[in-house]
């Protein structure tokens, strides 16, 4: 069975939402930008609470905002 | 490079630093610490090296934040959950290598050997893990987990 990964199209989400910035996005969650920064490049898989909390900021279910492939 | 990040790296080095000095003071002195008054003295080199972690972990945090201060948009007061896991991750490495060398030097005076060596080995234990704490958490910030 092949290892199975969290992906996120966070990035693409930021952009669409009026350019929105990784300090911006942080600071919404209440996180860090360095944390932001990790997501989306799949460095840290964030827990759930947070994930809920990024995809609010979107206004997306959270299967549209993460993947599990 | 958040805030959390480089407080790792200086707390780093200046664990190399002290534990260099302090390998240093036992080479140099090793005869004296075998010597009658081996215990006092080897409690007043613990106690002067915990002053010294203290200075040298402030100095060298004052110094990072003089040559690399913390940009406008960084806030030092949050500490998240990656902050968090990447410091539990490194206190569960801390902690093994300190068992381990804790159950060495038990073993030490099981043989029959000073316990000057004993708490040498202590000593060591735990600097040497929080070394190998801080490489770990290094690691993870820039790898990922």
């Amino acid at each position: 069975m092949s290892k199975r990964i969290l992906k996120n199209n966070i990035r693409a989400l930021r952009f669409h939402q009026g350019e929105m910035t990784q300090q911006q996005l942080a600071e919404k969650v209440g996180v860090t930008r360095q944390t932001i920064i990790a997501i989306e490049m799949g460095k840290y898989s964030p827990s759930l609470e947070l994930a809920f909390l990024i995809s609010l900021v979107f206004d997306l279910p959270l299967n549209e905002v993460f993947s599990y492939e | 490079m958040g805030v959390a990040e480089k407080n790792v790296y200086v707390a780093l080095v200046s664990t190399i630093l002290v534990f260099a000095a302090y390998c240093l003071i036992l080479i140099v002195y090793w005869d004296e610490y075998q010597g009658v008054d081996a215990t006092r003295l080897l409690g007043k080199s613990i106690f002067f090296l915990m002053l010294a972690s203290v200075m040298t972990n402030f100095s060298l945090r004052a110094i990072a934040n003089i040559f690399f201060p913390p940009s406008s948009s960084s806030n030092p007061s949050i500490v998240d959950e990656r902050d968090k896991m990447i410091e539990l991750n490194g206190l569960q490495v801390s902690y093994l290598v300190f068992t381990l060398a804790f159950i060495t030097a038990m073993l030490t005076l099981w043989m029959g050997l000073s316990v000057v060596i004993a708490l040498n080995i202590i000593i060591v234990g735990l600097m040497f893990g929080e070394i190998l704490s801080g490489a770990v958490k290094i690691i993870q910030y820039r790898r990922g987990f």
